[in-house]
C-alpha cells in the first residue's frame, strides 16, 4: 500500500518552516540535475537518508511506499543503464558479460549506481517534505514567497488531494478486483489500455464531480472577491530556519562551483 | 459567456487535475519503455487531456505540468523541467475543445472524435517539445536519432492512450453530470 501523507510530529524537520524545506528540495533537484559523479552524489544521498531517519516517520505506515519506491528506482535505473547507457559515450567499454543485445559493463554499473543515488535522494527528500509538512501550511508559505494567492491555493489543494486520490485508487482497485477485475490484462495494446478504464473512470469522475462542491464552498466564503487575502494560519522564520537557510544556500553555491569543475560521471581507474 | 480562467471552479479544477494525474500516474511509472530514457507507458495522460477539454487549456496545462512534477518526484525522484512542460502542453492543446465545443454535445460521436483528435495532437506537440529540448539542451540525449526514437515511442504511446481514453472519460463525465445543476 502506497502512503504519501502528512505524519504529525515534533522533530527538527517537522518544525522547519515550509519555505526552508522548499529550498532543501531545490538543492536536491540541483544536485540531481547537475551531477553524475558517485563521489559527489554520496553527500546528498547520505544527507537524505539522515534527514529521513531524523523525521521518525513510522516505518510500518510507509513500508509499502518504500517497497514501491525501491522497485521503481531499480527498474528505471537498470533499464536505462543497461539498454542504452544514456548520455554517456564510452569508446571502449569494459564488458563484464554479454548476451543477445544486453551488455553488462563496468561503466553501465557505475552509471546505474549514480542514477539510483540521484533518484533515490530526491525521492526521499520529496517524501520527507510531504510527510513532515502540515498541508495547511503550504498556501501561507507560498503566499509569503510572493506567489499570487490563487496559485498558492492550487498547490495547497493539489498536495492535500494527492494522498486522498492515492487511497481512492487503491480502494477502487480492491473493489474492482472483488468483481473479477485483473490488474494485468491479457491481449494486445488496446486490451491493456481498455483494462485501465474500470480504474480510471470511477476515480476520475468522482474527483471531477467534487470540483463543483469545493468551488461552491469557496465562493460562499467569497473566494476571489478581494485582490489579496489573509490566511488563518501563518508561518514565520525561527532561528533554526535562518541557520538552515544559510547552510542550504552555502551548499547550493558550493554545488554550483563544483558543477563548473566536474561535468561528467566517474569510474574508478 | 466564458468564465474567468481564475474562478474558484478553475482553481479547484487545476488542483484536482494535478492531484489526480499525479496519484494515478505513480503506479504506472513502473511501466518503463526500454531504451528511450525515462519514458513510461501512461494511460493516465488522458487525465490532463480531459481536464483541458472540460475546463480549458490552463487547467489542462497546470494538471499536466504540476501533476508530472509531483508524480515523478514522489515515485522515482525525477525532475525534468522540459518533460513537465511537455506534459503541460499535452493537456493544454485539447483545451481547444473547451472553446469550440458546446458542453451539451459532449456525448455526441462528432465531439468524442474531436476529443480523440485533439488528444493525438496534444500528445504529438507535448512529446515533440520534450524530446527536442532533451536534444537541444543535451538532457541525457546526445544525438538527433536518439531524440527521434524517444519522440516516436513516447508520442505514439501517449497518442494511442489519449485517443482511446479521453473520449471514454469525456463520455463518462458527460453521462455522470447529466441532470445535475451547474456541472456542465
Amino acid at each position: 500500500m502506497i502512503r504519501i501523507k502528512y505524519f504529525p510530529g515534533t522533530t527538527f524537520l517537522h518544525r522547519l518552516d515550509p519555505r526552508t524545506k522548499f529550498l532543501l528540495v531545490i538543492l536536491f533537484i540541483f544536485s540531481e540535475v547537475a551531477f553524475l559523479d558517485i563521489r559527489i552524489l554520496l553527500f546528498p544521498f547520505t544527507a537524505s537518508i539522515f534527514l529521513y531517519l531524523s523525521a521518525r516517520i513510522p516505518f510500518k505506515e510507509v513500508k509499502g511506499t518504500w517497497r514501491f519506491l525501491l522497485t521503481i528506482i531499480v527498474i528505471i535505473s537498470s533499464v536505462n543503464a543497461f539498454f542504452t547507457f544514456l548520455g554517456v559515450s564510452v569508446q571502449h567499454p569494459h564488458i563484464i558479460a554479454a548476451f543477445w543485445i544486453f551488455k553488462f559493463t563496468v561503466e553501465g554499473i557505475f552509471f546505474a549506481l549514480a542514477s539510483i543515488m540521484r533518484f533515490l535522494s530526491l525521492a526521499i527528500i520529496s517524501l520527507c517534505v510531504i510527510m513532515t509538512t502540515d498541508p495547511g501550511l503550504y498556501a501561507p508559505a507560498l503566499s509569503k514567497l510572493r506567489m499570487p494567492y490563487k496559485g498558492a491555493f492550487v498547490v495547497d489543494l493539489a498536495l492535500r488531494y494527492l494522498p486522498v486520490y492515492v487511497d481512492e485508487l487503491e480502494t477502487t482497485m480492491n473493489a474492482q478486483m472483488a468483481r473479477g477485475f485483473k490488474v494485468k490484462a491479457r491481449g494486445g495494446l488496446f486490451a491493456r489500455i481498455l483494462n485501465t478504464v474500470p480504474l480510471l473512470v470511477p476515480v476520475a469522475i468522482n474527483a471531477m464531480l467534487s470540483i463543483y462542491d469545493v468551488a461552491d464552498a469557496m465562493e460562499l466564503r467569497a473566494f476571489g472577491a478581494e485582490k489579496n487575502r489573509t490566511w488563518y494560519r501563518t508561518v514565520s522564520f525561527k532561528p533554526r530556519d535562518y541557520v538552515s537557510t544559510i547552510t542550504l544556500f552555502s551548499l547550493l553555491i558550493l554545488a554550483i562551483v563544483l558543477r563548473t569543475r566536474i561535468t561528467t560521471y566517474w569510474i574508478p581507474a | 459567456m466564458k468564465e474567468s480562467m481564475f474562478s474558484a471552479k478553475q482553481i479547484v479544477a487545476m488542483a484536482v487535475g494535478t492531484a489526480l494525474y499525479a496519484a494515478l500516474t505513480i503506479p504506472f511509472n513502473t511501466l518503463q519503455i526500454p531504451g528511450v530514457g525515462l519514458v513510461a507507458i501512461r494511460p493516465t495522460v488522458a487525465i490532463p487531456m480531459l481536464f483541458g477539454f472540460v475546463f480549458g487549456p490552463l487547467a489542462g496545462f497546470v494538471s499536466g505540468f504540476l501533476g508530472n512534477i509531483l508524480s515523478d518526484a514522489v515515485s522515482f525522484g525525477g525532475f525534468f523541467w522540459n518533460w513537465d512542460i511537455g506534459n503541460g502542453l499535452l493537456g493544454a492543446i485539447p483545451g481547444i475543445g473547451y472553446f469550440i465545443v458546446k458542453r451539451t454535445n459532449w456525448t455526441k460521436a462528432r465531439v468524442l472524435a474531436t476529443a480523440s483528435v485533439l488528444a493525438i495532437i496534444g500528445a504529438v506537440v507535448g512529446i515533440a517539445f520534450a524530446a527536442m529540448t532533451d536534444f537541444a539542451f543535451q538532457i541525457g540525449l546526445s544525438t538527433m536519432d536518439a531524440a527521434l526514437t524517444e519522440f516516436y515511442t513516447a508520442a505514439a504511446t501517449d497518442a494511442v492512450n489519449g485517443a482511446i481514453l479521453t473520449p471514454i472519460l469525456l463520455y463518462a463525465y458527460a453521462t455522470a453530470t447529466a441532470g445535475r445543476a451547474r456541472r456542465v
